[in-house]
């Protein structure tokens, strides 16, 4: 009876042995849980030890991944778990104050800071492009689209490559005989919303369609396509789907290694999207701010027209002054060190002006009781 | 195991496992579930007159020394009711904003749109309602073809390996499942079945038009039907099987070919039972969410074509809970749950109390209900014959006599009788009978063939990227090179063993609970355990993400572990009450002759004596929530503190080498999910032997 007891206690306990005894040995993972609760509760003696949450676009998470994982190996006592559900998670997130930052591509509105628990500050801190990728196999590159052709495209107007307004816009003789398969995202999303935004500003008919000269963040045109979640779900779509075309960030697209079209910009020409492109989008960012955040087709010959900052959303009161240093401190990181490994990722540097704003912003982390970090 | 029945060959290594004997059963449930206070043993004369030994095991005399054991009951039941409160009150609060704001009409308004304006649940519903409906069309005859198969005509030791390889089957994560469908399915679908159905005639254009997409809600279909297909197959297989051996002796003895034994007496006997089991496997396709969500191409819009994208209640959760602002936003998103959770809720409380007919009431009494009782001759309709449960008078289940009057015809031409049916000679009895076994046998290998190719695909794609460093490395950051899933094994191992002991004790307290008291209050209990048992997991996680992350200010293991507690609590009260059950009365009777309290009886008989049906049942439930992704999605707060989340991340990624991590996970994850249900069964089986 004993043994077997023993026995039936041991089968029910494995599980929860090795259940604490993973806990032992991943410390981090556990202290993540602990951390998370923003409470004033003081820390007693593992103040050092932070590890902080953020949720939100998953367009920036090809940039982010690596650059906090470089912090983390040059801060071993800050963690960093960011999950990249999408812009509009993000900005839910910080809304029900379940994460210590967020991020968006698109900046809260009155609308969004209205629902928040306090003053969001909302810091720019990366400058991405938004890649038109394609699978269409024999033409690896060059095909060029300007607004109306893309929009066509995208509605459903024109169904097959094989249509001649697209080769002749591109230069080709013909392209295949092949059906499109348009994917978009199924999300609410920040590269939505600039494509859409780029759309309406380039093609009368798009605007048409939509029956709305405002950018949305969720698809508009329903019935058509096919919804991917997130960027990842948009780019593995593209790469396993011939025929298929798609609107994923550069920094997916570089990473996958997709063709993407060069579209044509308020210049005149047929760019393909590269760091140098989004990094000219963005030098023509003057008075950036929450409110004038679009830099969707900007002047200049070698400029991307389809180009986006990303914003971190933070909450400006920080109960736990650990928490709130940190997170002053990482960012401050990211906006300056964390930029020269922009160009390899598929991102641009942040303006110097940008910079300025982002680190102005930063200094404005108080307290729970008004006091400013120490930074 | 006490009061263990006469068993024919073929059930004999279940039923010393202590597992699923005759009677529909869902796999998790099977653990001994024969209602033992009717023991269905050789003697049902000479049974003592309970209920006087049960209120003197009851009296105030027994209970001295034991004063903790009702207290605690109490307490157990109290938390068991408590949580089904919280849950249909914190989807009702949760999602109370969105129905004052939208009204009724939120229900069957059609234009759903994820940024609120003009929400309704209709597209969805009806995208939940045909996906599950296409799923099951699909499923339900090659999963009958292959029960019929595997009780009736297969080789009782093949069968025996068969049904506990269905069994194991049924524990497949459904996250493995997507992941398959979504990286090997889905670019067949959008290469070859889908083309080939576009060029069917009519059907093409009306059933399969629009553009090739790959994910589409057949896709979505066909990945129900392939997770609900061993659910089907174990309980529709259980529910033939509860078919007295004497009813078909009986028939062959008529001359009734195997074929006819099946189509005359033993499918009418388990139309019942099978009819739970369909209905239990509606109830599931219904609810699952992640997988359909990664196929399915979520388009909230009419569907106009099986080939088109669609989208679920379940899928639209999903995608849109997370990102929903606070405030109406998130309370769109709960009505959908809520939709969701009434659609389920009814479909799996019907089949609950078809099952629960299906066993009360002896095995035949009303599926043949055209049966003359006995004594009466009757009418002899041909096709008759008159089952034993039908006759003798409720309740025996397992007792079986052919009545005097009740022989039947079987249309058979008797010289008793003039027959005046069709004429079928013996030969053409025969070939339909050996077509009949060769359909059966094709539904079987139908059934087996997607799981089979499944398992081995996960190994062949998996098995590369294993290695010991995999395991013991934590998840690198995506896009940083390398790494292993320690975090996640860790994670996984965190929450799960935390909900065990979560869900443990109050299981086994409200079981005992449901045991010891007749009346309202365990109906109560039971109906609660029915409607907590239907509640779809992702449902499971809102509500965890409304009563535990909102108010904690953040996603947790606890919060994480907190819903797969409630996941599993309604199972683990079911499969403890199924097992303490199987404890004979008699030996409780002893016990309390020999002056043991009440407590020490349940103790020293009652557990001691059920101990292998809890401890597998109980494992059963971890097994089950250890392949959960729906209640983590809202609550973990990164995808590397879960297995099954990491899969569903890294399944959606367009690397290969994030694709490889999700294989070798998902290997990892069905290594650990199937050996914990063989474990189970192997627990329960040395246990048992080991009291013997």
């Amino acid at each position: 009876m004993l043994k077997r007891a023993t026995a039936v206690a041991l089968v029910l306990l494995v599980p929860i042995a090795s259940g604490a005894y993973a806990s032992a040995q991943a410390p981090k993972v556990a202290a993540a849980n602990h951390g998370k609760k923003p409470k004033p509760k003081p820390k007693p003696k593992s103040a050092s030890a932070v590890t902080l949450n953020g949720a939100g676009a998953s367009s920036i998470e090809p940039f982010f991944s690596p650059v906090f994982y470089a912090y983390h190996k040059a801060n071993p006592k800050v963690t960093v778990n960011y999950d990249p559900a999408g812009s509009s998670v993000g900005i839910s997130d910080i809304q029900q104050g379940t994460v210590n930052f967020g991020d968006s591509e698109i900046p809260m509105q009155a609308k969004d800071l209205a629902l928040a628990k306090g003053t969001v500050l909302q810091v720019p801190v990366d400058l991405g492009g938004i890649a038109i990728s394609y699978n269409i196999p024999g033409v690896p590159t060059g095909l060029k689209l300007d607004g109306p052709t893309l929009a066509s495209i995208l509605d459903g107007t024109i169904e097959n490559w094989d249509s001649p307004v697209i080769a002749s816009e591109s230069g080709f003789n013909h392209l295949p005989n092949l059906p499109i398969v348009v994917v978009h995202r199924a999300d609410s999303a920040g590269p939505t919303w600039d494509v859409d935004d780029y759309l309406i500003q380039t093609s009368p008919s798009w605007v048409q369609t939509i029956g709305t000269k405002n950018p949305s963040k969720t698809w508009p045109i329903t019935g058509y396509g096919l919804g991917e979640q997130l960027n990842s779900g948009v780019a593995t779509y593209i790469a396993q789907t011939v025929g298929a075309i798609g609107y994923v960030e550069y920094g997916y697209a570089l990473k996958a290694g997709f063709t993407n079209a060069a579209v044509l910009n308020s210049a005149g020409q047929y760019v393909s999207p590269s760091a140098a492109g989004i990094g000219s989008a963005g030098s023509y960012a003057q008075n950036l701010s929450p409110s004038n955040f679009s830099i969707i087709n900007e002047p200049g010959a070698s400029t991307y027209p389809i180009a986006n900052f990303s914003w971190t959303l933070l909450y400006q009161k920080q109960s736990n002054a650990t928490v709130g240093e940190a997170l002053q401190a990482l960012f401050n990181y990211v906006v300056t060190t964390g930029q020269t490994t922009a160009a390899s990722l598929g991102y641009a540097p942040l303006p110097a002006n940008v910079v300025a704003i982002a680190q102005a912003t930063l200094k404005q982390l108080e307290t729970s009781s008004g006091k400013p970090l120490p930074s | 195991m006490p009061g263990t029945s006469a068993t024919t060959g073929r059930q004999a290594t279940l039923e010393t496992a202590g597992l699923g004997r005759q009677g529909p059963e869902l796999p998790l449930h099977s653990v001994g579930e024969r209602s033992g206070l009717i023991p269905d043993g050789p003697s049902p004369a000479v049974s003592y007159d309970a209920p006087d030994v049960r209120a003197i095991l009851a009296s105030k005399q027994a209970w001295r020394g034991g004063r903790g054991y009702a207290p605690a009951r109490w307490l157990g039941a109290g938390v068991f009711a408590a949580v089904v409160i919280a849950v249909a009150v914190s989807i009702a609060t949760g999602s109370a904003k969105a129905f004052a704001h939208f009204g009724p009409g939120f229900v069957w308004s059609g234009t759903y749109s994820p940024d609120i304006t003009g929400s309704g649940a209709g597209v969805l519903i009806v995208g939940t309602v045909v996906t599950t409906a296409v799923a099951i069309v699909m499923a339900a005859p090659i999963g009958l073809g292959a029960a019929i198969s595997l009780a009736e005509f297969v080789p009782s030791k093949v069968s025996a390996i068969a049904t506990t390889l269905v069994e194991l089957l049924a524990a497949v994560p459904s996250i493995v499942v997507g992941l398959w469908a979504l990286l090997v399915l889905s670019p067949l679908f959008r290469s070859h079945v889908e083309p080939f159905l576009h060029s069917l005639p009519v059907l093409g254009g009306a059933v399969f038009g629009g553009p090739d997409y790959g994910p589409s809600i057949l896709l979505a279909a066909v990945v129900l039907s392939i997770m609900t297909l061993p659910t089907l197959v174990s309980l529709s297989r259980s529910a033939l099987r509860a078919v007295p051996l004497a009813d078909r002796e009986a028939a062959m003895a008529l001359g009734a070919t195997r074929w006819q034994v099946v189509r005359k007496v033993v499918w009418p006997a388990a139309r019942p039972g099978i009819a739970a089991a369909v209905t239990l496997a509606i109830g599931r396709a219904l609810g699952e969410a992640i997988a359909v969500a990664l196929v399915i191409g979520n388009e909230p819009s009419w569907p106009h074509s099986l080939v088109g994208p669609g989208a679920t209640l379940g899928s639209s959760i999903v995608n849109q809970f997370a990102e929903a602002e606070p405030g109406l936003g998130a309370s769109s998103v709960i009505a959908l749950g809520a939709v969701l959770f009434v659609l389920t809720v009814v479909v799996n409380i019907g089949g609950q109390a078809l099952r629960r007919a299906g066993r009360t009431s002896g095995a035949g009494s009303f599926a043949v209900p055209a049966a003359p009782p006995a004594g009466q001759p009757g009418d002899r309709t041909a096709l008759t014959i008159v089952l034993p449960g039908a006759s003798s008078s409720g309740g025996q289940g397992g007792a079986s006599v052919l009545p005097d009057g009740g022989a039947g015809g079987l249309g058979l031409h008797t010289p008793a009788e003039p027959y005046a049916g069709p004429h079928h000679t013996l030969r053409r009895r025969r070939l339909l009978g050996t077509s009949a076994q060769a359909v059966c046998g094709v539904c079987l290998a139908a059934a087996a063939a997607p799981l089979v190719a499944l398992v081995v695909y996960t190994v062949a794609r998996g098995a590369p990227a294993l290695s010991f460093g995999f395991l013991v490395h934590p998840v690198a950051p995506a896009f940083v090179p390398g790494g292993g899933i320690s975090t996640a094994i860790a994670g996984t191992a965190r929450v799960v063993g935390l909900a065990l002991v979560m869900a443990a004790p109050p299981g086994l307290l409200t079981a005992l609970f449901l045991f010891e008291r007749p009346g309202r209050i365990p109906a109560l209990l039971r109906f609660g355990a029915d409607v907590l048992s239907g509640v779809p997991s992702i449902v499971i996680g809102i509500v965890a993400y409304e009563i535990v992350v909102r108010p904690m200010h953040g996603a947790s293991t606890l919060a994480a572990s907190i819903a797969l507690a409630v996941l599993m609590l309604p199972i683990m009260v079911r499969a403890d009450e199924e097992a303490i059950r199987t404890v004979s009365v008699d030996l409780q009777e002893a016990g309390a002759a020999l002056g043991a309290p009440r407590w020490r009886v349940v103790r020293s008989v009652v557990l001691r004596g059920s101990m292998p049906g809890l401890v597998a049942g109980n494992l059963l439930a971890l097994a089950r929530a250890i392949g959960e992704t729906a209640p983590l999605l809202f609550t973990l707060a990164s995808a590397n503190f879960a297995m099954t989340l990491l899969i569903f991340t890294d399944a959606q990624q367009p690397e290969t080498s994030l694709q490889q991590v999700a294989w070798a996970t998902a290997l990892v994850l069905l290594g650990a999910v199937l050996a914990l249900s063989a474990f189970a069964r192997f627990i329960a089986w040395w246990l048992t032997r080991r009291a013997r």
